[in-house]
């Protein structure tokens, strides 16, 4: 089976390498990192992810725009997307049906567990 | 001789006082030239009966004929004695400052045309008043205009009543304190304010008492006793026999009467606004935290979501013997939940409740909390008799807030009726006519008489609330069911949402037993 492309938008660092670690470990998926949201779009046109993990709150512009983006190009408007924050918690998300702007959302911090499974309903999808 | 008579004639009529004789029968024989002042010469009077220059309304209590008959069998002694405008007795039995209304010639219009008049009067007879088979010649009568007297009196006394008024009425406590410290005088807003009894506060000495928490009013009194003003606020105080504390604001007026000072007390309670100030300020202040806490939240969950990925990452790579290694790890991550834990609390707690409030029917709101707890009292042969006002107005509340509130207080009532009863829920329109606890007109009332209201009323026939724990059910934690799992937190949450909607609620005993609570919001 090929591996899944997944594109890591998000302006943490760290973070982003960490899980594009542990994504890789699994054997499942090939990652690519962006760090600046700005680029987000470009990054997504060129690496025709299956699937775009975006953080929300980033210095740039922020992750809703990158969404809309993404949403509004014809060459990367069919790629799911899953919102990563640190600006809610858990207890919202669970409140809000897990959704924003219609894609599914992920509270940081989260399991490593919670991340690959939700990845795996939506690519399902 | 003729001389003489002159003389006394024009002595009578330069007196400026009306001077009267009549005849047996009470018609004018003489009448000076006073009487002009009622708008008449005398010779218009003379041959008239005396009744045509007294008001209509005096008339029975001036004239013999009226007055007598009423007497008649009772032993008056002097004093009591009646006041006749024809009088018949002498000397010290004579009527003396008899008040009446006399009628001026041209204003027949009575409210206008009359004056106070003070008559003395007295009988003459043929012979001396102590011999048999006298006859009455008439009666001598001198009557004094006393209508400025009785107008000022009568001004002095609506101003009186007006000032009176004014005090008792005043929603500021105002007392009054003399030279020794004594109180004269105490409105009952003060006595309200205080929390003292009137007895209680007017038994107090000012300069004696230990219940002054600030021994600086005293001083100040001391020196407004010396005349000066003084103003001291806000300040907390607690009066002598009272057990209540509150802040208010004290103006003091010196009053001077013949030479010394009394001093008048404004007491102006403004406990509740500074608690709402304070409660503004814890509010302001949880606001801040909660906008720091937010931001702060951002910045640490993001290293800590790297950390979390880290470790698991590192938990499958090394696979080390050494067992320290992978309980480094575990601690690690549980550090980071405990971490992100506190976060969450932080977040939580620092969250204001905030009401969604919108324009709601009151009766649909408790028609839903009623299908929340049905189960309950059907399962109790619970009766539910529904009372409700077709045209309530509609209340800004938050429903889901208030639907809380209603399933509360029905569980209480439910839960005081384990073998059944009777819960009856009713709903009104009212506007609001009595002063009570938080309704009145001072601007700590959250109610206004005159305000409309909306009030919904939830009845049970169950036993009541023992009168010694009535004062506690709303603390936080206090409950009498803990053996059936109560946690006294529920009216406490209600009192909460119910003052967040500036709202109100009263728990009573009903007469008859069981418990009516009572809800009122502002339209
Ligand atoms: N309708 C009522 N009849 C009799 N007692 C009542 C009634 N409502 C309240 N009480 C008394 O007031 C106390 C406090 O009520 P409150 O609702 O705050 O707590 P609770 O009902 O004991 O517990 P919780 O509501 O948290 O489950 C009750 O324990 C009970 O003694
Ligand atoms: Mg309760």
């Amino acid at each position: 089976m090929d591996k899944k492309k997944i594109l890591i938008i998000d302006d943490e660092e760290g973070f982003t390498q960490v899980a594009k670690f542990n994504l890789e470990e699994t054997g499942d998926y090939e990652v690519k990192i962006e760090n600046r949201g700005s680029q987000g779009l470009a990054a997504a046109r060129e690496f025709k992810p299956d699937l775009v993990l975006l953080d929300i709150i980033m210095p740039d512009i922020d992750g809703g725009e990158v969404a809309d983006q993404i949403k509004a190009d014809s060459i990367t408007e069919d790629i799911p997307i899953i919102f990563l924050t640190a600006a809610v918690t858990g207890s919202e998300v669970s409140s809000r049906g897990g959704l924003i702007g219609g894609h599914p959302f992920i509270a940081k911090p989260g399991s490593l567990q919670e991340l690959i499974d939700c990845i795996e309903k939506t690519i399902k999808k | 001789m003729k001389d003489n008579y002159q003389r006394f004639e024009l002595y009578v009529q330069a007196i400026p006082d009306i001077i009267y004789e009549l005849d047996a029968q009470g018609t004018f024989i003489f009448v000076n030239d006073s009487v002009e002042q009622l708008g008449y010469r005398p010779e218009e009077l003379i041959g008239q009966n005396f009744t045509k220059i007294v008001h209509p309304d005096d008339i029975e209590k001036v004239s013999r004929s009226f007055v007598l008959p009423k007497y008649r069998g009772k032993v008056t002694g002097d004093k009591n004695a009646p006041k006749l405008f024809d009088e018949r007795r002498t000397s010290d039995r004579m009527t003396k400052n008899l008040e009446a209304r006399l009628l001026s010639k041209s204003k027949k219009d009575v409210s206008i045309g009359c004056w106070y008049a003070e008559i003395h009067s007295f009988g003459r007879w043929d012979k001396d008043v102590s011999s048999e088979n006298k006859a009455l010649l008439g009666s001598v009568g001198i009557i004094r205009n006393v209508t400025e007297r009785k107008l000022a009196e009568e001004m002095l006394k609506k101003t009186h009543q007006m000032l009176y008024d004014i005090l008792e009425r005043s929603p500021f406590g105002i007392y009054l304190v003399n030279k020794e410290g004594g109180i004269e005088y105490v409105n009952p807003a003060m006595i309200n304010i205080s929390g003292c009894n009137h007895e209680e506060f007017t038994s107090q000495n000012v300069f004696k008492s230990s219940g002054y928490k600030k021994a600086d009013l005293t001083d100040k009194i001391k020196f407004a006793l010396e005349g000066a003003v003084f103003f001291l606020g806000p300040v907390e105080y607690v009066w002598d026999g009272s057990n209540k504390s509150i802040v208010g604001n004290f103006t003091g007026i010196p009053l001077e009467e013949e030479g010394k000072f009394k001093v008048i007390i404004f007491v102006e309670d403004i406990t509740e606004l500074k608690t709402t100030q304070m409660q503004l300020i814890q509010a302001k202040k949880m606001e801040v935290v909660g906008g720091l806490a937010s931001g702060v939240a951002h910045e640490v969950k993001n290293p800590l979501s790297t950390i979390l990925y880290g470790v698991e990452y590192l938990r499958k790579k090394i696979r080390s013997e050494d067992e320290k290694i992978a309980l480094t790890l575990k601690h690690i991550k549980e550090a980071v939940r405990r971490a992100d834990n506190i976060i969450r609390e932080l977040l939580d707690f620092s969250s204001l409740p905030k009401l969604d409030s919108q324009k709601e029917d009151l009766n649909m709101v408790i028609d839903k909390a009623l299908s929340l707890t049905k189960h309950q009292f059907d399962k109790q042969h619970i009766e539910v008799i529904k009372d409700f006002e077709a045209a309530l107005s509609s209340v800004k509340i938050d429903r889901n807030r208030i639907e809380q509130v209603l399933v509360n207080l029905v569980l209480n009532a439910i839960e005081s009726m384990p073998k059944g009863g009777q819960l009856r829920l009713r709903t009104y329109n009212k506007k609001l006519t009595e002063l009570d606890e938080g309704i009145g007109f001072r601007r700590e009332d959250v109610f206004k008489l005159g305000e409309k209201v909306v009030v919904a009323e939830i009845e049970d026939t169950g036993p009541g609330i023992p009168e010694n724990i009535l004062d506690k059910i709303f603390d936080p934690f206090f409950t009498t069911k803990r053996n059936i799992g109560g946690t006294g937190l529920g009216l406490s949450i209600v009192m909460n949402i119910i003052k967040l909607h500036d709202g109100r609620i009263d728990i009573r005993n009903k007469k008859e037993g069981g418990v009516i609570v009572r809800l009122m919001f502002k339209i």
